[in-house]
């Protein structure tokens, strides 16, 4: 091999290595873009303000995904989050409101969202249920018994500072719920990537049978994932009702398909086996700065939801048609 | 005058991807013959009959149907030219009924509807030549095995298919309705429909076809009239009178017992089985598809609950209720389909490695420092060839693939090996590695226990060979001196004297 084909070879393969790295992480490139984009044609775009309220904005739909990232690595879904969020948003809203310790109530809170979670993860590995049904129907019941009482209507009040402290102050400038879902980013990145937990967890995506012909525990590992995303849900609903100072039965509609699209943005796989911890976050950041940009370029709010979907099927797309590439 | 063959195949010639599968096959097929198509696992016949049913195109030869001579295009086009196959796996759609099934992609129309009423008549007509009484309106998941495997003959007959072809029909059916099974093909034969009748079980070969075709290693090495044959002929014929013996068998001392099994039932698969396990021992599971071998295999693996019985390690009774407990008894079990129950495809080679034996790099955080260590010494201590411990797993050859998943259960540190068919769809050159690698293993003073279907991997490579024969400890026989034709024999079921 002459030097000038090592080079061209070289040249190539650094190319095909960047290229890699972007059809491997699609949501990086399409956010590299937009992030861009916005910056330069928009004036208010670019600033640590802006940042910071989108990123303040995205939260309750990132710490959920990251716990959906773990539940669609098995190829299961919770289509649940959304009302198990705002059944917990109220329960912990009354709590407060009859008295109980603030700190108290969030535990329990969160005891709350351990448990709709663990329930979801048993109907679908003991009485198996496909996770599609199972969890429309919990999320229904949630919603119903949410509606049963609090006949829709909001509990407001909730101005105390230990609630308020959760998302409407800031640390260094940063809101303390975006420092909150970086921890548990973190926290969560690392349970899979650097655990065995994690490990059995894309096992079961890649391959079921193998896995249970490893020895891996399917039903336990599997019922896990539905805990900790029923974990995260409750610590979204902490969020939010600081956020709004109220429980509203009617608000955040459609949450679970933000959610959703936030993982699946974010490269983890829908048919198991990929998980990108990472990715779910900058997803949910993502769909927040469509909605910011399309602000600020005043158009029409009408056409948030539209746009959001287009830029998923677009990020989507890409990473579907480099896959196939790859495999040829 | 001569007769023209229904079916003339001439100088077949298939070659795949490091295996010549057929070498200038010939085979004729007269109006109204029964032909038994026998041979080893790997010997050709499935891919002759692929060939035939259009499933897979030949590479060279000539095919002439009544004299003109085709080229089969697909499975369609097979159907067109009047070729049926039953394949020994079922392919109905469990959700549809008999009817629905049968007529599948041949429906009756009535103008632009389906005659629904004309198809439930003609397919309960089928099934009462089949001798059936079945609901033809229910799900066919909900029939027994047995009548779903009629169901699927019946698919074949329903047309007036001139050529059928019958690939392990009897897998799963019982003594009665293999004897309705054989009646339908005795009137068939008498309605001049040709025959290509495939199957492992040579007393069936020799009772119905009127001539039988051996494949060896993809070439034709007997055709002959049945009634010139006889049972040892056949067998003769399929094992060949020089067995190449490319088995590095290493001669271990066989130690003290190390697991006992006692009165292990499972209702329906196998019962009141009895057999100990050596130290430096490698014990061969024998049996015909279906008889129940695997079955005991995963059992003692976990992965399958027994109804009753014992199993003593070292002396000490063990309770084995999943994988998890065979993995801390030191059981480890190489599952004989390596894409669908083994390996996690688009997973690393280093990935695939540790997944069973995570505990050994990390107790709460996995140190991938670690992880590599293992991979890299396993891949290393069994030979696999790799660019990179990160490759994906699917990128590998068959026989490294294998290897990965020997690397995956010696990482668990096992003292007992299970393998199921551990060289199956494997390269020559790679079985041969496999053999020493198992050989490497007992020397370590491990014991091997291998199901196969191999005969003549059996006889190379173990020591002792138990024989099942539906469902029961059928010989437990040393494999010095055995020869091809006995083990033969006995997997038929038949002693030998």
């Amino acid at each position: 091999m002459s030097a000038n084909e090592m080079v061209k070879k070289d040249g190539r393969s650094i190319l095909r290595m960047v290229g890699g790295y972007f059809s491997n992480n699609g949501i990086v490139a399409a956010f590299l873009v937009i992030f861009l984009a916005l910056s330069f044609i928009t004036e208010n775009f670019f600033s640590w303000t802006n940042f910071m309220n989108i990123a303040r904005s995205s939260v309750p739909a990132a710490v959920i995904a990251f716990g959906m990232v773990f539940v669609i690595s098995t190829t299961g879904i919770d289509l649940s989050v959304g009302y198990s969020m705002l059944f917990c948003s109220t329960l912990l809203a009354s709590m407060i409101k009859n008295g109980l310790n603030i700190y108290l109530a969030m535990l329990l809170c969160l005891c709350a969202g351990m448990v709709i979670g663990t329930v979801n993860g048993v109907l679908v590995t003991k009485a198996k249920i496909t996770p599609f049904i199972a969890t429309l129907a919990t999320s229904r019941i949630l919603y119903g018994v949410n509606m049963v009482y609090t006949h829709g209507v909001p509990i407001y009040g909730l101005s105390y500072p230990e609630l308020q402290v959760v998302d409407q102050t800031r640390v260094f400038s940063v809101p303390v719920s975006v420092i909150i879902c970086t921890i548990i980013c973190i926290i969560c990145a690392i349970v899979m990537y650097k655990t065995s937990f994690g490990r059995h967890v894309i096992a079961i995506g890649s391959n079921n049978s193998a896995a249970r012909l490893s020895g891996i525990n399917v039903d336990l590992v599997t019922t896990l994932t539905y805990t900790i995303t029923g974990v995260l849900s409750a610590v979204a609903a902490i969020i939010i009702t600081s956020k709004m100072e109220a429980a509203v039965p009617g608000s955040y509609a459609g949450h679970e398909v933000d959610v959703i699209a936030a993982t699946v943005l974010g490269g983890t796989s829908m048919t198991g086996g990929k998980a990108k911890m990472g990715g779910a976050y900058l997803g949910a950041i993502l769909m927040i700065i469509v909605i910011n940009g399309l602000a600020m370029l005043r158009i029409n709010t009408l056409w948030q939801s539209a746009v959001v979907g287009l830029v998923i099927l677009a990020a989507i797309g890409i990473d579907t048609i480099a896959t196939y590439r790859k495999k040829g | 005058m001569e007769q023209v063959p229904v079916l003339k195949m001439e100088g077949i010639d298939k070659q795949f991807p490091g295996t010549h599968a057929l070498k200038n096959v010939d085979l004729s097929l007269y109006e109204g013959e029964i032909i038994g198509l026998v041979g080893e696992n790997g010997a050709g016949k499935s891919t002759l009959m692929k060939i035939l049913s259009g499933a897979y195109q030949k590479d060279k030869g000539t095919i002439a149907i009544n004299g003109k001579k085709v080229e089969i295009a697909n499975t369609n086009h097979a159907l067109q030219l009047g070729i049926a196959i039953i394949y020994q796996e079922l392919s109905l759609f469990p959700h549809m009924n008999a009817v629905e099934n049968i007529f599948i992609n041949k429906e009756i129309r009535k103008g632009a509807l389906l005659d629904k009423e004309e198809m439930k008549k003609r397919s309960e007509s089928v099934l009462r030549g089949l001798n059936i009484d079945v609901d033809v309106l229910k799900p066919v998941r909900e029939l027994r095995l047995a009548q779903q495997q009629l169901i699927e003959i019946a698919r074949a007959l329903v047309m007036d298919y001139r050529i059928i072809i019958m690939d392990e029909p009897t897998a799963s059916l019982e003594d009665a309705e293999k004897d309705i099974l054989f009646g339908v093909m005795r009137e068939l034969k008498e309605r001049g429909v040709s025959i290509i009748f495939v199957s492992h079980h040579l007393d069936e070969i020799l009772d119905l076809s009127d001539r039988v075709i051996v494949l060896r290693d993809g070439e034709k090495v007997l055709d002959k009239p049945t009634g010139e044959l006889s049972f040892d002929a056949i067998v003769e014929a399929m094992i060949g009178r020089s067995v190449e013996r490319q088995y590095p068998k290493e001669e271990v001392e066989i130690g003290e017992t190390v697991l006992e099994i006692k009165n292990l039932n499972k209702k329906e698969l196998f019962h009141d089985i009895n057999f100990t396990l050596h130290r430096g021992e490698i014990l061969g599971l024998a049996g015909l598809a279906g008889c129940g071998n695997r079955e005991i295999a995963l059992t003692l693996f976990g992965a399958l609950p027994k109804d009753s019985g014992e199993f003593i390690k070292g002396g000490k009774a063990i309770q084995i209720r999943s994988v998890k407990d065979a993995i801390a008894n030191k059981i480890a079990m190489l599952p004989g389909d390596r894409k669908t129950d083994g390996l996690f495809l688009d997973q690393s080679i280093r990935w695939n490695i540790s997944i069973a034996a995570l505990k050994r790099i990390g107790r709460i955080l996995l140190n991938k420092k670690e992880d590599k260590k293992y991979s890299e010494q396993y891949v290393k201590q069994l030979r696999l060839k790799t660019n990179s411990i990160e490759e994906a797993v699917s990128s590998l050859s068959g026989g490294n693939q294998q290897k990965a998943m020997l690397g995956r259960w010696s990482m668990t540190d096992p003292d007992i090996f299970i393998l199921e068919e551990p060289t199956r769809g494997i390269d020559v050159h790679a079985k041969t590695e496999v053999y020493q690698l198992m050989g490497d293993m007992v020397k370590q003073g491990k014991s091997i226990i291998m199901v196969s279907s191999e005969s003549p991997e059996l006889l190379g490579i173990c020591d002792r060979i138990l024989v099942i024969y539906e469902g029961e400890l059928f010989a437990d026989i040393p494999a010095k001196g055995l020869t091809e034709a006995d083990l033969a024999n006995y997997i038929q079921g038949r002693h030998v004297s």
